[in-house]
């Protein structure tokens, strides 16, 4: 198997981080945009796992062929021959640390014996017969090695035919497929629980209505990291284990990419009630004195938000001022993670603004009561624990 | 500002003030966070406060945090290719000709689905909404009926992949890894408790649980092509935690490897859409948030408490009572059943742990009734799992367990709370004997990872 040397660059991880999201949210408005198509199978995800899944045979299961069990078990002797590639290699590697050991002792032995010191002549001997020693263990190493190499690059090949055949078969599998399963006319699946997203025309200002708009976008922007994340650790464990070399950047990327996300997530989340509270006497107030409550209680909300906003500005400075990289061998630079944090704390401070405009506007103006038990024991199920 | 307060106070203000704000209802995340700025400056002075991102930071660089989005990522996607509902009619199927058959399918398609999320709402409900409206039809007695899917949805924070077992691993500086395998054998017998249980039942009283009528059931050839149907998933969870028991990869890779199996999955099952992925990963980012941004704020307050000296005061005063580590113990339990009723499961974690397993590190456990005790360098993984057994009960126990309230959003209108509240009551009993279970014989955690891990 080659190897891969592949480092992601610091341009592309950052731009990554940006151009994913918004491409994912194009695509997203697009297929709304457009009616579901009719077929079950669809030609883009078919290519999609051949791509990304091929060698495992992901397309064939997407298309429910036998073949699939084919890409699996070749698949799988190539994870067993790495190991004895790697092994071969470490092998041929001793070997070679042998001779070069006993290389230098010949040399060693050749200057005692033109200096004339007694003993010499016999060391150079013994040296002579373990040179010969690791020559021939050299030898059998390399043609070891050079076997499960053989082996490796033939799996390897295989691979790439099959793939390469299913590539050109493609539309016909899917085709073939889609037209057995249009037949069966099981009921359309409806995810039943879904949560109701948030809904800006209960919002009583244009500025609430704005920051909701600004978090639900920054929201869903972060929300389509894990997707990347997804990828990312795919690549690494099938570097890892199929091309025998794995990557200095994965794990840094993605646990940085991470660490923003959570931060950047904070005004979302709150926009759409996830935060975790205590209800054993809140959920039985009514709703105007919840608002009151609120009011009292938002004090210590904005004491937090507000100093971490401060501090995390201040964090953030001092790592810019030095333009801070991180002390792994991939040096990705930290000052753009540290700006999560006051940015993180903008988000979630902007959010509480505008709920706490819209707790004293329920004050001043309470709407009519009126008492659905069933709707809100869902938006305690749904909104106040998530999933 | 620099007061001077002794740590006896200082406790009775910091948590007398977080008990306070918490009944007001403001989420627990700013209360511990707001609560932490205002000592810090209190107590110490406007520079302390810098603390905060200093403190924050390595939080959002941690590697094993990774994993609990990711987990979740898996599950929610593998929620949207309808495997929870896929996975029910399969069981019930299967088992519906025996007596009780439909609450044993509950429990055992929620065990299956418990390896595949790591949270419990999600089982909660949809096998509120699909198995419940079934046994109802079928006169089943509420407590079986209610009672199996609330006993059964809570072993999804127990059985791995558990977001609970990931989030003690980071808080009590523990290997993903061994709590993973430790919390097998533990859900596995809880499991079977409570299909024992609904076997015992419907044996004494069989018009509690009856079999599906025969012209409802359905021939062995249709049993194959069910099975042949739920074969990807299985397949998919067995791969991820085989990968991670096996040390072959970390619990992050395997969940980035397993989320892509359920992209896959949702592929075969025809549900792989963009909203699909979409509506997935807003659920995620939803649950995370919530998580993560509990996990700051109490970072914070617990950080002050413990530089202050909070540790050894709980220390001092808990080894002040004179009693023997096994009683500390059962006073611990006591403590996270009476925390479970009111704070989140995340809270707890985050609020009690820091301070317990410092504690248990230190004590001897000698075994009780002349069984074998634990050695002192498995303590902190034997605790995790009597730990998560624990919060698996508090989930249940009236009156606020988050099970309860999550089985009543969605259970038809003939179901009245109190029929929840009494059918979690022979469950609670079977989750306590288990955790009786699991602190008496602590081989029961210890050996699997002991085997696996040596």
């Amino acid at each position: 198997m080659p190897e891969l040397s592949f480092v992601m660059p610091h341009w592309l991880y950052w731009s990554g981080l940006v151009l994913f999201p918004l491409a994912a949210w194009f695509i997203v408005r697009r297929t709304r945009a457009r009616s579901g198509s009719t077929q079950p199978l669809s030609m883009t995800v078919g290519y999609f796992l051949l791509v990304a899944g091929g060698f495992v045979g992901c397309h064939r299961l997407y298309v429910k062929s036998k073949w699939a069990i084919a890409f699996i078990l070749v698949f799988v002797s190539i994870l067993f021959v790495n190991i004895e590639v790697r092994e071969a290699r470490d092998g041929l590697s001793s070997a070679n640390n042998a001779v070069s050991i006993a290389e230098s002792k010949i040399k060693r032995a050749e200057k005692n014996l033109e200096r004339g010191r007694k003993n010499a002549q016999e060391k150079l001997d013994q040296a002579l017969v373990s040179m010969e020693e690791a020559r021939a263990e050299q030898g059998v190493a390399e043609a070891f090695s050079g076997q499960w190499e053989l082996y490796s690059r033939l799996l390897a090949f295989t691979m790439l035919l099959l793939l390469f055949i299913d590539a050109v078969l493609m539309p016909r599998l899917i085709r073939k497929r889609n037209s057995i399963e249009s037949l069966d006319t099981a009921e359309p699946f409806v995810c039943p629980a879904h949560e109701p997203e948030h809904d800006p025309s209960r919002e009583p200002f244009a500025f609430n209505r704005l920051i909701g708009r600004i978090n639900g976008f920054t929201g869903e922007f972060v929300a389509y990291w894990s997707m990347i994340a997804v990828f990312v650790y795919y690549y690494e464990v099938i570097a890892r284990y199929v091309f025998n070399s794995p990557t200095n950047w994965a794990h840094e990327s993605m646990f940085l990419m991470f660490g923003m996300q959570y931060l950047l997530a904070g005004g979302y989340t709150l926009r759409e009630g996830s935060h975790v509270r205590v209800d054993v006497i809140y959920t039985h107030l009514s709703e105007r004195s919840k608002a009151i409550m609120d009011l009292i209680t938002s004090v210590f909300f904005f004491i937090f938000v507000i100093t971490l906003l401060v501090t995390g500005w201040i964090f953030f400075h001092d790592s810019f001022a030095i333009k801070e990289v991180s002390f792994t061998e991939w040096g990705i630079q930290y000052y753009p993670v540290k700006f999560a944090l006051p940015l993180g704390a903008a988000l979630i401070l902007l959010q509480g603004i505008a709920i706490l405009l819209k707790d004293i506007h329920y004050v001043l103006h309470p709407p009519p009561e009126h008492h659905d038990e069933s709707e809100e024991a869902m938006i305690r199920a749904g909104g106040s624990h998530g999933d | 500002m620099g007061i001077e307060i002794d740590i006896f106070w200082l406790t009775i203000l910091m948590f007398g003030s977080l008990a306070l704000l918490l009944m007001a209802g403001l989420p627990l995340s700013f209360v511990t966070g707001g609560l932490a700025c205002v000592f810090l400056f209190i107590f110490g002075d406007a520079q302390m406060l810098n603390i905060l991102p200093s403190r924050i930071f390595p939080l959002m660089t941690d590697y094993q945090l990774s994993a609990i989005q990711l987990f979740i990522f898996m599950a929610s996607m593998l929620e949207r290719a309808g495997i929870i509902e896929e996975l029910y009619d399969m069981v019930y199927k299967l088992l519906g000709g025996l007596r009780g058959g439909l609450a044993i399918s509950t429990i055992i398609a929620s065990t299956l689905l418990a390896a595949m999320c790591g949270v419990i709402g999600a089982t909660e409900v949809t096998m509120g909404l699909i198995a419940l409206p079934a046994m109802v039809r079928r006169n089943y007695h509420p407590t079986i009926a209610c009672g199996s899917i609330l006993a059964g949805g809570t072993l999804g924070i127990l059985i791995p992949p558990s977001i609970l077992a990931i989030l003690f691993a980071v808080v009590a500086q523990q290997s993903v890894g061994e709590l993973f395998v430790g919390a097998v054998i533990p859900g596995l017998i809880l499991s079977g408790l409570y299909i024992l249980f609904v076997i015992v039942y419907t044996t004494f009283k069989p018009e509690a649980g009856p079999p599906l009528p025969v012209e409802e059931r359905i021939s062995f050839s249709e049993k194959v092509r069910l099975l042949n149907k739920m074969f990807a998933p299985i397949v998919l969870v067995m791969l991820v935690l085989g990968i991670i028991f096996a040390g072959i990869a970390t619990p992050v890779e395997a969940a980035g490897v397993g989320t892509f199996g359920a992209i896959v999955v949702a592929a075969m099952h025809r549900r792989l859409s963009w909203e699909n992925v979409r509506s997935a990963a807003i659920t995620t980012l939803k649950v995370t948030g919530m998580v993560l941004w509990i996990i700051f704020g109490a970072t914070l307050f617990v950080g002050f408490y413990v530089v202050n000296g909070g540790q050894e005061f709980v220390n001092e005063s808990l080894n002040g009572l004179g009693l023997g580590p096994y009683q500390i113990l059962i006073v611990m339990m006591i403590v996270l059943i009476i925390l479970g009723m009111f704070l989140d499961w995340v809270g707890i974690l985050l609020l009690a742990v820091p301070i317990f397993v410092p504690l248990m590190k230190t004590m001897q456990f000698d075994g009780v009734f002349g069984l074998p005790g634990v050695a002192p360098e498995d303590v902190a993984l034997w605790f995790g799992v009597v730990y998560m057994v624990n919060m698996q009960m508090s989930f249940l126990s009236p009156p606020f367990g988050y099970a309860l309230f999550y089985l009543k959003s969605v259970a038809p209108p003939g179901i009245t709370m109190a029929q929840i509240y009494r059918s979690s009551l022979p469950f609670l009993f079977l989750q306590a004997t288990g955790l009786a279970l699991c602190i008496i014989f602590p081989d029961l955690v210890l050996w699997l990872p002991k085997q696996i891990y040596g």
